[in-house]
């Protein structure tokens, strides 16, 4: 190019750079005159304005910088990290590389998803930590196993996943050219996995094909739940833009788009747009561009086209056909009607105007399978609802009453928990799932009863109680335990009002799981009165939807786990009689649905469990009891024997040896007490030697040495007593230098100076050694004896003493005594 | 961080008066750098947007390049001369780890500021260098503001002093040559 013209092009593409739009063309016209050519070399140059805004922004050092920081913090093929092997990479996910790799002491492959640190790293591990415990509680056939989660030596968490060698669920269906009913099933059992997260209040964020894979026994699995990071709502536009560029994908909600709160309603979206592309191949908007911010404008603003319409149009207009797909639905018929009107509702702008849950989603998709009219199919406002309140309206009421008083529950808790600054977190995570459940639940009763004028009086006082549990969020009388205890009274006399067949089974079933949730929670904190009495009010109603729905296999697990559950929380508070009860409560139901479903892993480990807890329960010395430990057991190591690479089944295993060794040791049988504890050592020292860096699995292994102790003690061997004594205060100091704030380490420590002290006695009580031997052992026991009291005196200074637990100051304060006697005996 | 600037200073204007040896002297010095400020991006938490003069690269630069020892007659020179030298360093860099790992930097570098704008497949530093040698040809001075921006690292006030031109002309400059190079590296995809 001619130097003069070069300059030109860079003189009129520079002033153009001045203006917008119109009067950017009229310059460019302008300015160029008739020159074609000179007109299409600006424009060429003009079309890349927008893209190449951050183009070559940041200096080239720091671009460097990134390549040496990203290249760190890869794993090559061969690389070990802990047990795992690396075998390959499986692909680059938003937050990090995803890892093949092999579990070399289980022989099993996992996926390794390193969660690379940059903005919030510090946040993400912090919140990562907690995630873990939550996440690691999603036990469901359609969610991918989370196995655990680490820190690599550079610093880099990452997470354990179940491998899931299998196509995308959107290429399954393609590839097997499966019938939209077949689609709908599939699709159904995704509904159910994330159904199952909402209830554990967890959200998945990231729901896409590509996370769905379809696993070689045709289940769906459903991968990275909760583990997508919320969007950071507080940065600056040029870090807005190039954030959203790397999160905004078509299955996100506009509330997404915008940075808003996600919740369970932002999940219900992306299956909406999920199933929209299973059902059309296409994506709901109709947009040509893939770049990001044109996606985002899309979600925000567009409809999305029908189903039917979409399947409708000619092959040639389709701006863009999903995966270039070749087996396509085209006949619209099918889609018409019900599943328009299903997938519309799930894809609503406006969150509170989806389907409530998941569940519900799922629900309507299962009517319109079997023939019934479908929820959405009327969405002109109040018409759903309006006739649910008709025929339920203390039930709908008394859903929120009950919504509300659980979050002034949790609001107390979490003020309460102020100490442990993890619980906190967690209540206000909880806190904030359940806000957005009383909001929707509000919003549609509001929606609904907008032509009921009778029930304007009740929704006045709905809203009396919305309004005071929100202005509570923000004064700092937030915690007030006896404005929340009212608002549950309220609620509770609305539905002392219901008649079982009012509210709908899947409302009764939200709240019994509402309380348990808040149950557990209390139980975290401590407070175990609150926690008994939170899992009585999920019994009952559990109990009532028992009766009513004797056949409901569903309820009668709910029953099962709330009489279980209860029975935990009683051994706190000493009632030993009420628990065997409970647990054989538990046990009766669990054996009858076995009945029912004999092939059913879990329901099998469930009885296992239930056994030794019953055998627990019970009089220690009675035959029956250790008979029904042993029951437990052998359905335990059945269960582990099928699936030798499911360390959860093996770890129950040790579990049921430990409390046949606690059970045969409050008997009298010591030599059969010390067979079964040595059993349950190996096992946690096999569990340990596989993922040593578990400290659930260490504490085990601790109480195991603690337990052995105890017995090798009581058996008259000193020294390996005190070598397991000694083994297990050094595992538990470690532990609890690690998480100062946890009780159960400290109570254990505490139960394990006594064990040492125990061990020291016996070896000072034994003639043969020398006189100054024995007196240092008593010196070395009265100081064991004396910082186990410490610890239970800390303890109970900061009220957080289980009551069983209230004897053990006294009786480490004697045994300190009867040293001091005896080292006074020794002087004369 | 062991590089004074004396001796840096002393390389670059060794290497301005022909010592062949000056960047391959200077090359550790620079590494250091880059291994200092991956490693922030390993271990600290980086907010995407700070004011430019105290981010951890402009203080690398700084210590780098910047010499109050140098006449301000010779600052213009020595500049050009330091963002040459670091251009040369950075792009053999790149080379040097791309040959190195198997989808090494010519894959993975997108010279956007994220890393999943369109490019994610283009623009390596490499090839980047290269767009930069074409446009050179037909626009010198526009250039010259690329290199000292990007791979000198200075700011647009500082190169207005170096270059002697206004600080407008700087910002129209720069505007237009990222429309010219990403074009370039991007061809003709949409």
């Amino acid at each position: 190019m001619h130097p003069e013209r070069a300059e030109r092009v860079a003189e009129i593409v520079e002033r153009a750079l001045e203006w917008e739009a119109d009067e950017r063309r009229r310059l460019i016209v302008k300015l160029c005159g008739g020159d074609a050519d000179l007109r299409t070399e600006v424009d060429s140059l003009l079309r890349f304005e927008e893209k190449a805004r951050v183009f070559i922004e940041m200096p080239a050092l720091e671009v460097a910088a990134k390549i040496i920081a990203d290249e760190n913090g890869k794993l090559n093929p061969g690389e070990r990290l802990g047990n795992y092997k690396i075998v390959s990479l499986l692909g680059e996910g938003g937050m990090g590389e995803v890892y093949l790799a092999e579990d070399t002491t289980l022989s099993r492959r996992v996926a390794i998803r390193l969660l690379k640190p940059g903005r919030g790293a510090a946040n993400i591990i912090r919140r990562f930590r907690q995630k873990e415990q939550m996440l690691a509680g999603l036990t469901h056939l359609n969610i991918a196993w989370l196995y655990g989660a680490a820190i690599t030596p550079t610093g880099i968490p990452y997470l354990v996943v179940e491998y899931v060698e299998g196509p995308r669920l959107d290429h399954y269906c393609r590839d097997q050219a499966l019938s939209i009913q077949e689609r709908l099933a599939l699709f159904r059992k995704v509904c159910a996995a994330v159904a199952y997260g909402h209830q554990h209040l967890i959200l998945h964020r990231n729901i896409k094909p590509a996370n769905i894979r379809i696993g070689a026994d045709g289940e769906p699995k459903l991968l990275d739940f909760g583990i997508a990071r919320p969007l950071d709502t507080a940065t600056s536009t040029i870090a807005e833009q190039t954030l959203a560029a790397r999160t905004i994908s078509e299955y996100v909600g506009p509330e997404q788009v915008r940075g808003e709160k996600m919740t369970t309603a932002s999940d219900v979206y992306s299956l909406g747009v999920v199933l929209y592309e299973l059902l059309t191949q296409q994506c709901p908007y109709d947009t040509t561009s893939r770049y990001p911010g044109d996606v985002a404008r899309a979600i925000i603003g567009q409809e999305p086209m029908r189903p039917s319409s979409a399947v409708a149009k000619p092959a040639a207009e389709k701006v863009h056909s999903v995966n270039g797909s070749t087996f396509e639905i085209r006949n619209p018929k099918p889609l018409c009607g019900d599943l328009d009107h299903i997938i519309l509702k799930a894809l609503h702008k406006q969150p509170a105007r989806r389907y409530a849950s998941v569940a519900e989603f799922s629900e309507d998709i299962h009517r319109h399978l079997v023939g019934l009219p479908v929820i959405a199919r009327s969405d002109t406002l109040g018409y759903r609802s309006g006739k649910f309140v008709k025929r339920h309206p203390v039930a709908v009421m008394a859903a929120a009453f009950l919504v509300l008083s659980l979050i002034g529950g949790i609001i107390a808790t979490a003020r309460q928990a102020h100490r442990a600054d993890q619980h906190r977190e967690l209540a206000e995570q909880r806190f904030n799932d359940l806000r957005q459940l009383a909001d929707s639940l509000m919003v549609e009763i509001r929606d609904s009863l907008k032509n009921l004028p009778s029930q304007q009086r009740d929704l006045a006082t709905a809203h009396e109680t919305t309004g005071d549990t929100q202005g509570n969020v923000s004064s700092t009388n937030l915690g007030n335990k006896e404005g929340a205890a009212a608002s549950d009274q309220k609620a509770m006399g609305i539905r002392e009002q219901l008649k079982d067949d009012q509210a709908t089974t899947e409302t009764q079933m939200q709240i019994g799981r509402g309380y348990r949730a808040v149950g557990d929670l209390l139980a975290q904190k401590g407070d175990i009165n609150g926690t008994i009495d939170k899992y009585r009010s999920s019994l009952s109603i559990f109990e009532k939807l028992s009766a009513a729905h004797p056949g409901d296999q569903s309820v009668q697990d709910e029953l099962a786990r709330a009489y279980e559950i209860l029975g935990d929380s009683l051994e706190g508070a000493q009632r030993s009689e009420e628990r065997l009860k409970v647990y054989l409560s538990a046990l009766s139901i669990r054996q009858s649905l076995l009945t029912q479903q004999p092939d059913d892993a879990k329901l099998r480990r469930s009885i296992g469990l239930n056994f030794l807890k019953v055998g627990g329960a019970s009089d220690a010395k009675t035959p029956e009891a250790v008979e029904n430990v042993r029951r437990g057991i052998v359905i335990l190591e059945t269960l582990s024997a099928q699936d030798p690479n499911n360390d959860s089944a093996y770890r129950e295993v040790g579990y049921g040896y430990a409390r046949l060794g606690q059970m045969l040791f409050g008997g009298g049988d010591v030599a059969g007490s010390l067979e079964s504890r040595r059993k349950a050592f190996e096992v946690r020292q096999r569990l340990a030697a596989r993922d040593p860096k578990s400290a659930q699995i260490q504490f085990d292994l601790a109480v195991a040495h603690g337990d052995l102790s105890e017995a090798l003690t009581a058996t008259g061997e000193s020294s390996p007593a005190l070598d397991h004594a000694q083994q297990a205060l050094s595992i538990l100091l470690q532990l609890s230098a690690a998480d100062p704030t946890n009780v159960l380490y400290r109570r254990n420590i505490g139960l394990c100076y006594e064990k040492f002290g125990d061990a020291c006695t016996l070896f000072a009580s034994n003639k043969k050694q020398s006189r100054a031997r024995r007196v240092k052992a008593w010196v070395k026991a009265r100081s064991s004896y004396k910082q186990g009291l410490d610890v239970f005196a800390a303890l109970r200074d900061q009220s957080k003493l289980m009551p069983a637990d209230s004897g053990f100051a006294d009786q480490f304060a004697a045994k300190v005594a009867e040293c001091d006697n005896r080292l006074k005996g020794s002087k004369r | 961080m062991n590089a004074e600037p004396q001796n840096v200073t002393q390389l670059l204007k060794s290497w301005q008066l022909g010592a062949d040896d000056a960047p391959a002297r200077l090359m550790p010095l620079v590494y250091e750098e880059l291994r200092q400020l991956a490693h922030n991006y390993m271990q600290r938490e980086r907010a995407d947007h700070r004011p430019k003069t105290t981010t951890p690269v402009h203080e690398a630069y700084l210590r780098m390049v910047d010499d109050k020892s140098v006449t301000w007659k010779d600052r213009a020179h020595f500049y050009g001369i330091a963002a040459r030298l670091l251009r040369r360093i950075l792009v053999e860099h790149g080379r040097i780890h791309h040959a190195a790992k198997r989808g090494g930097l010519a894959q993975k570098v997108a010279l956007n500021g994220a890393h999943d704008l369109p490019g994610k497949n283009g623009a390596a530093l490499a090839a980047f260098n290269h767009a930069l040698e074409s446009f050179e040809q037909i626009y010198p001075r526009k250039s010259e503001v690329v290199e000292l921006k990007f791979f000198g690292g200075l700011n647009t006030r500082e190169i207005a002093e170096v270059l002697e031109i206004s600080e407008e002309t700087v910002l129209r400059d720069w505007n237009f040559a990222k429309l010219w190079l990403y074009r370039e590296l991007n061809g003709n995809a949409p």
